[in-house]
């Protein structure tokens, strides 16, 4: 904590690569990225480890890459986590104002949120985040500050984000069986939409959709705060699946079929009416009919946004997302992806970039490493907090110590 | 026709005759005809002779052929001659009808043969024409199987719509020592009650009324598939009851029957008192079974039932069939090896369905498996075709194979690690 070095690592342990992001944080808080690890990942469905041994030797391969890469040694990363079993929900906590002249000191700000911290989760659950919303002072919504404000009821809402304990720290454990330690844990969709969304986009509103191998994380900003977050058990491992036994192939060419030929809509009526899958030497060795494939694609991408759209209706959410969606993940290089996810949410699509970092083009450009990105982006937010609360307790503790000397 | 006060308003109601077609159809229409349904008039086409007094509102056509000794009633090349005689006095009886009930057994002679050109002749005076018809057992003949196919697709070629129960469905209610007149009467049940419930959808009021217009327009279609079920319940907890026995009933199994279906039509017709909750109680079933399907309702009153409440369930589904049965697979490759196997060998074969299905028949209807070379033709050497039996495929099991080890994803119902395809049960050819 004391130490000087300001570098951050995020590690993603996805269902179809591993993948570690090292960041450098300069004097004044910028982030750049120095380093990057990818590996395929194994023994990882839906986001979650079930064959630690074998996601183990690829979580260490792709360490070992960003360390060469960024020439450094990593000792803790910032871990992202998904699986199916996470949940969110918002509660509101409620702190009625003491004091005589009604006006909300930062005291009241701190019992607020402690209230709004007191939740019930289920037993086996654990909480993962609990991010601020806006107050409410008296009941007027969308108070950002309320402090100063004369006020006899002071409300907070929190967003909060659990997950089953123990699948939570499979992940956890197996990196700390490697001599690295585990700074926090952090959604994988919280991450993404950090590194994809401007303060524009989420005052607007906008959701967030990561279109991952094992899962779809999708996280919602109304008014420039967390309203809505969730996952979808449902990846692109799916889509493959499908394949496999729509077109009886191996897992192997379904892989590449989806990757070379792969589209979010069915077929056009101009393509041609087969799609070969060529060996290594360019000679097609299987010929496949073109409509079949597309549809049977085509299908499983439109029900993972129908389910989605499904969540955000009976959450409320649709009318308040000007800004629209924003679509990261692998599942982002679907061709058309972005149309079918503007006909079935009826809200403007983008894909997303990730901003205000730099260093690596290569990395920033591409939409697998979203969700990494915004791990480095957390790691360096909560740390540039913490040096600021470092900096006030140093700076008191000079002022009383300064004190005590000048006696 | 009786100008019953409860029928729709008095001159506009629906005018429905029935006409059974064959052995099966006959015995069907003189249980409907028994049940003394107000505004029915009925019509038999039999190769029986007439009943010596004459029975109200029943006419009766007798179909056989004249030279008849012994021969079939309606040879292969018979049929329409048969039908021709007896043109005049059907289009008598079907003038000025507004629906035709065409009831008849497929696999049989009569049936198969005269059912679709009566549609035809039916439908060329204007009526519409349902067909209700039954597909014979698992067990019985490969050739009546393959009759009662080829006259299903006549007829729906030739009908506005065919409601089908295939008796392969009862397997599942019958016990193994069932006595075959029993399995048979049972067919009948299901099929009279299947007729009652349309014909009751189509002539009570109420306050959401189902007309024959969108009756036809669900059903019809030369590809389409639909499956009938009807189910009654009476009592204080009739609602409670209904969807009990809804679900045992063996065509609609559990609601399988609405898996996969294009449209759906549901029609409650109870007493005065029927309530929303009622409905509602029996519609959570079908919401539960698939909420995406567009589902007609209809509620209709009778003051004739006092405490009870009806359900008709119509399910169409398009497209191809349904995945043949295992007898049914294995009929069509058998019969396209006989001429690759020689045409010196006359194969003759008569499979058997599964295991369960032979116990059934135990009425004394034995099945056996018989080749049978033409004698000193060929070589005695030559094998006859392997018994092809082709079971379908477990696609259920496999296709989660790679997601075994982790949790499966379930959402409302549905296993989504589940091909979707395979889910919207999407034909792909």
């Amino acid at each position: 904590m004391f130490d000087a070095t300001n570098i951050i690592v995020g590690l993603e342990i996805g269902t179809s690569k591993v993948c570690a992001l090292v960041g450098e944080t300069n004097a004044e808080g910028a982030v750049n990225i120095i380093g990057l690890g990818q590996q395929p990942s194994h023994g990882v469905r839906k986001g979650e480890i079930i064959e630690p041994a074998r996601a183990e030797e690829a979580v260490r391969r792709a360490i070992v890459e960003a360390e060469h890469m960024a020439d450094v040694e990593i000792g803790s990363v910032y871990l992202g986590v998904t699986g199916g079993h996470i949940r969110s929900f918002n509660n509101r906590g409620m702190h009625p104002v003491c004091s005589a002249d009604r006006e909300i000191t930062s005291e009241d700000v701190e019992d607020v949120v402690k209230n709004a911290k007191a939740i019930n989760l289920p037993a086996d659950h654990s909480l993962l985040h609990t991010i601020r919303q806006d107050f409410l002072v008296d009941g007027q919504e969308r108070i950002p500050d309320p402090v100063g404000m004369l006020g006899a009821r002071l409300e907070v809402d929190m967003h909060v984000i659990h997950g089953n304990t123990n699948r939570l720290q499979n992940a956890a454990r197996l990196v700390k069986g490697m001599q690295l330690e585990v700074e926090e844990i952090v959604f994988n969709g919280l991450a993404a939409s950090l590194a994809v969304l401007t303060p524009e986009q989420k005052e607007l509103g906008a959701v967030v959709i990561d279109l991952g191998g094992g899962t779809t994380d999708y996280v919602v900003y109304v008014h420039g705060h967390i309203r809505h977050s969730g996952v979808l058990a449902v990846g692109g491992d799916h889509i493959t699946n499908d394949l496999v036994h729509g077109l009886r192939l191996s897992q192997a060419d379904a892989e590449e079929l989806k990757v070379k030929h792969g589209g979010a809509l069915p077929a056009a009526p101009g393509d041609s009416p087969t799609v070969a899958l060529c060996d290594g030497a360019g000679r097609p060795h299987k010929v496949l009919n073109r409509e079949h494939f597309r549809t049977i694609m085509a299908v499983r991408v439109e029900e993972i946004f129908q389910l989605i759209a499904q969540d955000l209706e009976d959450a409320g959410l649709l009318g308040d997302l000007a800004a629209g969606v924003f679509l990261c993940g692998g599942g982002a290089r679907i061709p058309e992806v972005a149309r079918l996810c503007e006909r079935v949410l009826s809200l403007p699509t983008f894909l997303a970039r990730a901003g205000s970092l730099g260093g690596l083009k290569s990395a920033l450009d591409q939409p697998e490493f979203a969700t990494a990105i915004g791990l480095v982006k957390y790691g360096a937010f909560k740390q540039r907090k913490q040096a600021r609360r470092m900096g006030s307790l140093a700076q008191s503790l000079r002022q009383t110590v300064g004190q005590f000397l000048r006696f | 026709m009786n100008p019953a006060s409860d029928l729709r308003f008095p001159g506009l109601e629906t005018r429905i005759k029935v006409i059974g077609i064959g052995g099966a159809g006959a015995r069907i229409v003189e249980r409907v005809w028994r049940r003394e349904l107000p505004g029915l008039a009925y019509a038999v086409i039999n190769t029986d002779a007439p009943p010596p007094s004459p029975v109200p509102n029943v006419c009766w056509l007798d179909v056989r052929r004249r030279p008849a000794r012994g021969a079939a009633p309606t040879g292969r090349a018979g049929g329409p001659t048969a039908l021709d005689e007896h043109a005049p006095t059907l289009r008598g009886f079907v003038e000025g009808t507004d629906v035709i009930f065409l009831v008849a057994g497929l696999g049989g002679m009569t049936g198969t043969e005269l059912a679709p050109p009566v549609a035809q002749l039916a439908r060329e005076t204007g009526a519409r024409v349902l067909a209700f018809v039954v597909t014979p057992f698992p067990c019985e003949s490969t050739r009546r199987q393959q009759l009662a196919r080829s006259g299903l697709a006549a007829l729906r070629a030739a009908a506005d719509g065919v409601l089908c129960l295939p008796n392969e469905a009862l397997g599942k209610i019958l016990a193994p020592d069932t006595r075959l007149t029993e399995a048979f009467r049972r067919s009948d049940d299901l099929l009279v009650e299947g007729l009652c419930g349309v014909w009751r959808l189509l002539t009570r009021s109420g306050p959401l009324e189902i007309h024959l217009a969108d009756l036809c327009a669900q059903l019809g279609g030369p590809d389409t598939e639909n499956a009938l079920a009807t189910a009654e319940a009476a009592g204080p907890d009739r609602a409670r009851d209904l969807v009990t026995q809804l679900n045992a009933h063996p065509v609609f199994d559990q609601g399988t029957m609405l898996d996969g279906a294009e449209s759906i039509l549901v029609s409650f017709v109870g007493s005065e008192d029927l309530t929303m909750a009622q409905i509602q109680q029996v519609m959570e079933l079908v919401h539960n079974r698939c909420g995406q399907t567009p589902v007609s309702l209809g509620a209709a009153l009778d003051p004739a039932l006092t405490e009870r409440l009806t359900v008709t369930v119509i399910s169409t589904r398009c497209g191809r069939t349904t995945p043949a049965s295992p007898t049914d697979r294995s009929t069509r490759p058998a019969a396209e090896t006989v001429p690759a196997a020689g045409p010196d060998v006359e194969v003759d074969h008569e499979l058997v369905g599964s295991p369960t299905r032979v116990a059934e028949s135990s009425g004394g209807t034995t099945v056996a498996v018989n080749a049978r070379p033409r004698a000193g033709a060929s070589p005695p050497a030559r094998k006859m075709a392997p018994r092809l039996r082709q079971v379908a495929l477990p696609l259920d099991i496999q296709a989660k194979s790679r997601f075994d080890k982790s949790e499966p994803t379930l959402h409302k119902g549905q296993n989504l690690d589940q091909p979707t395809y395979i889910r919207r049960r999407m034909v792909l050819n």
